[in-house]
């Protein structure tokens, strides 16, 4: 099967700090990928490339075989079909929970005010926020933002949802809220990619599992192979550090 | 590259959306080559030649901003229009923005009293004399000097002319004489007379008989032949400025004032100095009594200022957001390593224009940029004061907008753009739907200091004769010859608009900040 998106021989670097080196990635429909490895491993920024939120100095980002770098499809065509759920959620401030969720339909998918709003209620009461739809977005707490930012990013009708690392800004007990929210979209057949440190929900929806270190794929395999049974020294070193904790 | 050119036509709208916003102002004005008008300049402070009153009365002209002119000027200009058969219309300026007035064609004719002189023929036209007269001092009285009976009586005295005329570069005939510094007009002059900052003052005779008629503490000193200043006689005579292009209506007028006797002449400046409104000798000497006295006469002129500057204020703030929002948005955007060569370029030079635009609207005086603007584009958008006074209060607000919003845009969180564009917003709709209102309500507190500077600053529209409330105060200071009281009730009804508005713009700043009420709802943490 073709992929949706795949990334060859994508280098990044900040000045003379090379964050990514040489990577070859694809997601195809119905996988749920999750990223793994340790912070400054590159994870976010192959993540953020694959919007193009970050432009890869050098190699190719394809969106069903047409090259994104080179112009063959429009980037904000290509972000319409890759929706991204942050860490730190980005609500637009200025706008309510229901604004959040009907502007970039409106405004890029050029629906109506009112089948926006349909859609955007259809999803808010999908990840439980359907009661704050006028609420402004301000006033919620963060596992309820994060919820809406998902829910936004659904409004879309994505065919890839990026998340980067969804929970880690989020008090502990507001993570299961949001963590639930995204095991039920695994199992809908949402398409997923997810930079995380949460091994236990790794382990338990991935499709596959990616570690990376220092700039490259060190490995990637189904989560048994991983968990269970890696083949490189690096990937046990950051699993028994990252168990023991 | 196609989303390069969506920016620039985006950018062209907006400016274009700008142009009706400004433009009825601008066509609103009655272009002065209409051919059914006569517009003459004048100070309307020079009296008997030619005041400003309140009351409309049957020698009188109504001005553009509020109140009349009247005096020997006026009667001369009536009689004039009605010669060439046209409906007089009288502006009134300051005595130095007359002649480039004349020259942009703004107005017709110069009555003011000015003198003939070869300097000035450089620039103008002038016709024969409408009025002769001599020169005299004038000077406190029950004084010493009272009884001078030459001009070599004044040495050692200060002695004070108005700027740009023969009555300052004369004084230096005066032997040892202390020239005080030129001052631009004669209630100002006078002020300084009676306050015994000066010891005596230069004019020609009806203007001293004008002086005295309303300030019973003066008098003036005539000289014997050979005693007095040594002038041509056609020095002290009054000339009618015209544009040198125009010499049809020269010969005009010249044809018209062959007609009129020198016994008419002396008839209609005696009625002139009759008819100058005396008001001084009823003002009290407790500020806030004299302050309340000048408020109730004058309160037509006040308002009409009052309203003007509003205006000014408000459509110059508001005006001037929307170029600062369209600057301010361009000077956001950054030059990224993956733009082609052309966008940076393109980039660069946007970010050089618009700091060009900033730092001269920033750097420079607004006062100077009216007078250069307005007088500079004169002739070629036929504009009146008041439409040039908003353009110049708009781009200058414009400019300092521009970085008002520039810090606000960079307020914004960087991960507000990365949602937007994440969900496949453009970079104009993300700065729009956006960027742009978090820009303006982080920045509203600057936003709405720059409409209360705005309503202090305008005052400054004065020079190019914009009749806003300053403009207004002056003429009333000037009629009164009572400075101290009427700026205090001028700062009062500054402080009046500003204090309001700070309040009114706090309150709107809280409730913005407030947050909204929450939702209430069951069974959610």
């Amino acid at each position: 099967m073709e992929p949706i998106i795949k990334v060859e021989h994508v280098k990044k670097s900040y000045g003379k700090l090379e964050v990514l080196h040489d990577i070859d990635f694809s997601v195809s429909k119905g996988e749920v990928v999750t990223i793994i490895g340790s912070s400054g491993s590159g994870k976010s920024t192959l993540l953020r490339c694959l919007n193009l939120l970050e432009v890869p100095n050098s190699g190719s980002v394809k969106y069903h075989g047409k090259d994104i770098l080179k112009g063959e499809i429009n980037v904000n065509v290509h972000r319409s079909k890759v929706g991204m759920v942050f860490q730190n959620f980005h609500l637009f401030n200025n706008k309510s929970v229901l604004e959040n969720c009907i502007i970039g339909q409106m405004k890029v998918l050029k629906r109506s005010r009112k089948e926006a709003t349909e859609i955007a209620m259809k999803h808010l009461s999908q990840v439980g926020m359907e009661k704050f739809a006028h609420a402004g977005s301000t006033q919620l707490s963060g596992g309820q933002k994060q919820r809406v930012a998902i829910a936004r990013a659904l409004c879309m009708e994505p065919e890839v949802l990026l998340f980067d690392e969804p929970t880690s800004a989020l008090d502990p007990e507001m993570v299961e809220d949001v963590l639930q929210v995204m095991k039920q979209l695994a199992k809908d057949g949402l398409t997923m990619i997810i930079v995380t440190h949460e091994m236990q929900f790794a382990r338990d929806v991935s499709t596959r599992v990616v570690f990376m270190n220092k700039g490259v794929i060190a490995e990637e395999g189904t989560p048994d192979q991983i968990f269970n049974h890696p083949t490189q020294e690096r990937t046990r070193e950051f699993l028994r550090r990252y168990l023991n904790q | 590259m196609k989303q390069t050119s969506k920016k620039i036509v985006v950018f062209l709208l907006m400016v274009l959306l700008l142009i009706p916003c400004i433009s009825p102002v601008l066509t609103s004005y009655a272009e002065d080559d209409d051919d059914n008008t006569f517009v003459v300049g004048m100070e309307c402070n020079y009296a008997p030649f030619n005041w400003t009153q309140v009351n409309e009365t049957k020698t009188s002209v109504a001005l553009d901003g509020g109140g009349y002119a009247d005096g020997y000027d006026v009667a001369i200009a009536k009689l004039i229009a009605d010669h060439l058969g046209k409906e007089l219309v009288i502006e009134k300026m300051s005595w130095d923005g007359l002649e480039p007035a004349l020259q942009a064609g703004a107005i017709d004719a110069i009555i003011a009293g000015m003198t003939d002189t070869a300097e000035r023929r450089q620039r103008v036209d002038f016709t024969g004399t409408y009025y002769e007269s001599e020169m005299v001092l004038i000077v406190r009285k029950g004084e010493e000097l009272e009884q001078a009976t030459s001009i070599s009586d004044f040495s050692g005295k200060r002695v004070l002319g108005q700027l740009n005329t023969l009555y300052d570069t004369v004084i230096d005939q005066i032997p040892d004489v202390i020239h005080a510094t030129a001052l631009e007009d004669y209630p100002a002059m006078v002020m300084q007379l009676t306050n015994g900052l000066v010891d005596a003052v230069t004019a020609e005779l009806p203007v001293a008989a004008g002086i005295i008629s309303t300030n019973p503490d003066l008098t003036y000193v005539e000289f014997e032949e050979g005693q007095g200043f040594e002038i041509d006689l056609t020095d002290t005579s009054v000339s009618i400025a015209v544009n040198k292009e125009d010499t049809k209506l020269r010969e005009d007028i010249d044809a018209f004032l062959n007609t009129l006797s020198s016994e008419t002449r002396k008839q209609m400046m005696d009625d002139a100095i009759d008819r100058i409104p005396a008001t001084i000798t009823s003002l009290s000497d407790n500020l806030f009594v004299a302050a309340g006295q000048i408020f109730k006469v004058y309160a037509p002129l006040f308002f009409s200022g009052i309203g003007s500057t509003l205006i000014l204020a408000f459509s110059g703030t508001i005006l001037g957001l929307l170029i600062g929002l369209v600057i301010g948005a361009i000077r956001a955007i950054q030059v990224e390593q993956r733009d082609s060569m052309l966008m940076k370029i393109v980039k660069r030079i946007g970010w050089l224009l618009t700091t060009i635009y900033i730092e001269v609207f920033r750097g420079t005086p607004m006062m100077v940029q009216s007078a250069f603007i307005y007088y500079g584009l004169k002739n070629i958008v036929h504009w009146s004061p008041f439409a040039a006074g908003i353009f110049v209060i708009t781009i200058n607000t414009g400019a300092y907008m521009a970085e008002i919003v520039r810090s606000g845009i960079q307020s914004v969180d960087k991960g507000q753009t990365e949602a937007a564009r994440s969900v496949g917003m453009n970079s104009i709709q993300t700065m729009i739907y956006i960027v742009l209102p978090q820009a303006i309500k982080n920045s509203f507190p600057s936003i709405g200091n720059e409409f209360v500077t705005n309503i202090k600053d305008s005052s400054v529209l004065n020079v190019i004769a914009v009749t806003e409330l300053f403009y207004q105060a002056k003429s009333v200071a000037g009629s009164l010859y009572a400075f101290v009281p009427t700026y205090f009730v001028v700062a009062l009804i500054y402080l009046c608009l500003t204090f309001p508005t700070t309040r009114i713009l706090n309150y709107i700043e809280s409730r913005m900040n407030r947050k909204k009420p929450m939702v209430t709802q069951k069974g959610e943490a």
